[in-house]
């Protein structure tokens, strides 16, 4: 009779008596073919269980995790250019001022990741930190930091760019790219 | 010989093991937490002394079988079986802690549900007579777990408010056949579910349909409600997963009303952990710090403890597999 019932892929009843009609006997007959669902878990699908479960997410606050991220962003950036100007002012010229900053942020980002400061600045401001060079440099002593453990080939020399590298494939990939269309449109 | 199984997936314990002792050794924050007076043993770093984390986890785990052992007054010699397990991968924190331990050890994986599947199965052993006393433990430590399954701990990431803080915590119960304390008297090992959550970050709406699916088992095969337990707790589900188990269980037929989570008792809303604790750590120092504690001053009679466990891996979830999850449910009763 079950069998007959699952190949008609009509609602099934289970083999033993359930007392209550809910949803939630996650036991029972398997659901009709066709359907998307595990063996063995029948009556509530993934998308009626998303609409329960999403009931009860926590809101992202997003207005408040821009603000921050628009104002660490900015202070970083600040900084950057504070450096920048100082060095034109005491007469360094504009190219080599821009690499030297690069590199003095850059500096900072792991002085700070070193002394465990730039998780926590991290951890509210988000891309705020994230997208500036501190925050490569972030990227790069973190995995240095957790993984000398494990030894400098297979530790810090295999996982020193797990979070860096994809940003470095896409990114020099991307600028190929780009460089490649900017030929042709010339 | 009468049978123990009741309803379709409910053990009864013929002659219920007792908790002789038990032991809790936890990192600083949750010493910092509300219930840091409970606490066996609060590190003051995350390190102790050794050289990397993994280390740590171990040995805690080790101090609190340890300790267990002597504080049951007995020696080692007198175990017959170490279960225990943890997050890692290979179960190496138990492993490494049972290298120096002279007791027979099997390690057990359920993810976080690891104490509730120790306790289980410990009980499974001395209830059917193939162990006098065993020890039933669980770790796991932040730092270890943050390293295996995210980012490096000094990654600038932001957590959304769904994820979870992996405890730092090792709990050990010592279960005897004989002797008076608080006994575990049913147990209702949970299947395997899966209602397609894939994300790793809020593993709370992952579990709680298996633990969901084990309380209502759990009652029906009993046939009893919530109202005969005064304390129902799930491992750790957190806030968000604590919620959507009371919906479930009340589409189910039940009112959950005396139902908290670990995830939620190990730390404070000022602790910035967003929707809770979890780890195997998590319900294995709530239950054995406080929970067991409770129960032996019999301020609580009768609990029912569920073990959750999201059985995922890295690996799985950058495939895009959703995560399937577990509840073994244990229930504990003060003694008489």
């Amino acid at each position: 009779m079950m069998k007959d019932q699952k190949k008609q892929g009509q609602e099934q009843q289970p083999e033993y008596p359930l007392p209550i009609q809910g949803i939630v006997d996650l036991i029972g007959p398997e659901k009709p073919k066709g359907q998307k669902v595990s063996p063995g878990q029948p009556k509530l699908t993934p998308q009626e269980y998303k609409q329960i479960s999403d009931k009860y997410l926590t809101k992202p606050t997003v207005l408040k995790n821009c603000l921050w991220a628009f104002g660490v962003g900015g202070i970083i950036c600040a900084i950057g250019q504070i450096i920048q100007n100082t060095l034109i002012y005491y007469g360094v010229n504009a190219a080599t001022a821009s690499g030297t900053t690069t590199i003095i942020m850059v500096f900072l980002g792991a002085f700070l990741t070193g002394l465990g400061i730039y998780d926590d600045i991290g951890k509210r401001a988000g891309a705020g930190s994230i997208v500036p060079i501190t925050g490569f440099s972030n990227s790069m002593v973190a995995p240095a930091m957790e993984f000398k453990r494990e030894g400098f080939v297979f530790g810090i020399g295999a996982k020193l760019f797990v979070i860096a590298g994809p940003v470095l494939v896409y990114g020099i990939c991307a600028s190929v790219l780009i460089g490649v269309i900017r030929y042709f449109l010339k | 010989m009468q049978s123990k199984i009741r309803g379709k997936q409910t053990i009864a314990f013929e002659s219920p093991p007792v908790v002789l002792s038990s032991a809790t050794v936890v990192g600083p924050m949750e010493g910092a937490g509300p219930l840091a007076s409970k606490f066996h043993t609060v590190l003051t770093d995350t390190l102790d002394g050794e050289k990397s984390w993994e280390r740590t986890e171990s040995k805690m785990l080790k101090d609190a079988i340890k300790s267990t052992i002597t504080q049951a007054n007995l020696m080692e010699a007198d175990i017959n079986f170490l279960l225990a397990g943890d997050l890692l991968n290979q179960i190496t924190a138990s492993n490494y802690a049972a290298r120096d331990l002279p007791i027979s050890f099997l390690g057990l994986y359920g993810a976080c549900s690891n104490m509730a599947l120790s306790l289980f199965l410990g009980s499974v052993l001395i209830d059917g007579g193939f162990a006098e006393r065993v020890v039933a433990a669980a770790s796991s430590h932040h730092d270890t777990a943050e390293r295996q399954y995210r980012f490096p701990t000094e990654q600038g990431v932001q957590r959304p408010l769904t994820a979870q803080w992996t405890v730092t915590g090792a709990g050990a119960t010592l279960l005897s056949r004989q002797g008076t304390g608080v006994k575990i008297t049913y147990a209702t090992p949970g299947k395997v579910i899966d209602l397609g959550v894939s994300d790793p970050n809020n593993m709370g709406a992952a579990m709680a349909p298996a633990v969901a699916d084990t309380i209502i088992r759990h009652f029906q095969d009993l046939g009893s409600t919530p109202a005969d337990y005064d304390l129902i707790i799930s491992g750790d589900l957190g806030q968000i997963g604590l919620n959507i188990t009371k919906d479930l269980v009340s589409q189910g037929g039940y009112q959950l009303n005396n139902y908290t989570d670990c995830g939620i008792l190990v730390y404070d809303d000022t602790q910035d952990v967003h929707s809770g604790g979890s780890g195997c750590g998590c319900s294995a120092v709530v239950i054995n710090a406080h929970i067991l504690r409770e129960l032996q001053a019999k301020r609580l009679k009768k609990v029912l403890f569920i073990g959750s466990g999201a059985l995922l891996s890295p690996t799985l979830t950058q495939q895009g597999e959703s995560i399937p999850s577990i509840g073994h449910a244990v229930v504990l009763e003060a003694p008489l």
